[in-house]
């Protein structure tokens, strides 16, 4: 009788903090997972689908305004409309991989001794997470 | 029949106006529903810890699984060092989150999806994260937009456009939120205006509708604010560090 009462008593404070601190130093082991897992594939492309037009609005807008404001009509709203569509595309591109969804395709076509191929952009290198993904594919 | 857009009306309830520099600032129905959920917000969380019990009751229960869950949030996606940032993240958070959820109220006014609201919201975010960067990093920050690697000669256009993508992130972050609430509570008019017109014949087809909707706009509001938490979690990640 009074050993299943003893078995019973909650465990003691000190216990439960170990435990606690043990399941924490766990968590804090594991990679980081770097947003948007979790999700599904649509709202995903759905994000990258606005980031588009959020690069091309905003370039659009700014142009508009800077045309306004010099006098230069035709010229900033052409740089701008260009530019912003190249920023929302390297946003949207930048959402997918951080998602997971795109490949990092520098890991792929990447030459055999480790010069990034060409049209890389040079923006492959953005996460740390990424770096190591690719440590992780070459070897 | 009234218009599925007339739900998006901004109407005074106080006038307030500055004619000497010509501001307009009355109480709208948008103030109002902010300061409901603010006081939603505030009130949850003070009732929800007051009893500071050992074991939860179903209020702090509450609490503390929205303080965990957005915790959780910050430690996964802008690092440890993040939480020195948490008091923000998670204010925002329970703003917008209330301002969707009180929106599904009937007669309620939705006030997240109004774009220059959204657009106020995100860009607090950009100057704050932008802030933080220049705070931590000095004028090291600015080399966040150099990407690296790339060849000398590619800079001058290389380096404008990681300008502009940066200076954009606001532009996407309201328009999404903005979108999904306007979208969302649109079609639930527009579905409304149906049952009505067809009347007790035909009306409980779209009403059923009406039924499905409701229970996806509940997850597209839960959602969508924890999207534009997450996404601000990753920018106040770039600017921790830096890339």
């Amino acid at each position: 009788m009074r050993d299943m009462a003893e078995d019973r008593r909650p465990p003691s404070f000190e216990a439960f903090d170990r435990r606690l601190a043990r399941a924490r130093a766990e968590l804090a082991g594991k990679g980081r997972r770097r947003g948007g897992s979790g999700r599904s594939p649509y709202t995903e492309g759905l994000q990258a689908g606005i980031e588009v037009i959020g690069g091309l609005l905003g370039g659009g807008l700014l142009g508009w305004a800077l045309d306004r404001w010099t006098g230069l009509r035709p010229l900033f709203l052409l740089l701008f409309l260009v530019l912003g569509g190249a920023a929302g595309l390297l946003n949207a591109y930048r959402h997918l991989r951080r998602t997971g969804l795109v490949e990092d395709g520098a890991a792929r076509q990447e030459a055999p001794h480790g010069e990034p191929v060409e049209g890389d952009g040079g923006e492959s290198a953005r996460t740390v997470r990424d770096q190591a993904d690719r440590q992780h594919h070459r070897s | 029949m009234a218009s599925p857009l007339e739900q998006f009306a901004i109407k005074p309830i106080v006038n307030i106006t500055v004619p000497d520099l010509g501001l307009d600032l009355s109480f709208t129905n948008s103030s109002l529903w902010m300061a409901i959920g603010v006081a939603c917000s505030y009130g949850l969380v003070m009732a929800g810890t007051r009893q500071r019990a050992l074991v939860p009751g179903r209020l702090q229960a509450l609490v503390e699984l929205t303080y965990e869950f957005v915790a959780g949030m910050v430690r996964e996606n802008a690092g440890r060092e993040g939480m020195r940032y948490f008091p923000w993240i998670f204010t925002l958070f329970m703003f917008i989150l209330f301002g969707n959820l009180l929106g599904l109220v009937p007669g309620a006014f939705t006030f997240t999806s109004h774009i220059i609201v959204t657009f106020t919201l995100a860009l607090g975010v950009f100057l704050g994260t932008t802030a933080v960067g220049f705070y931590l990093h000095g004028a090291r920050f600015l080399t966040f937009f150099v990407p690296s690697g790339a060849p000398k000669i590619m800079l001058p256009l290389l380096v404008p456009i990681e300008i502009l993508s940066y200076c954009f992130r606001p532009i996407s972050l309201s328009i999404r939120l903005f979108v999904n609430m306007m979208a969302g509570h649109t079609m639930l008019k527009i579905f409304v205006g149906f049952a009505i017109a067809l009347g007790l014949l035909f009306g409980w087809l779209p009403f059923s509708i009406i039924v499905a909707l409701y229970g996806f706009e509940f997850v597209v509001a839960l959602l969508q604010a924890y999207i534009f938490t997450v996404l601000t979690c990753l920018y106040l990640h770039d600017a921790i560090h830096l890339h």
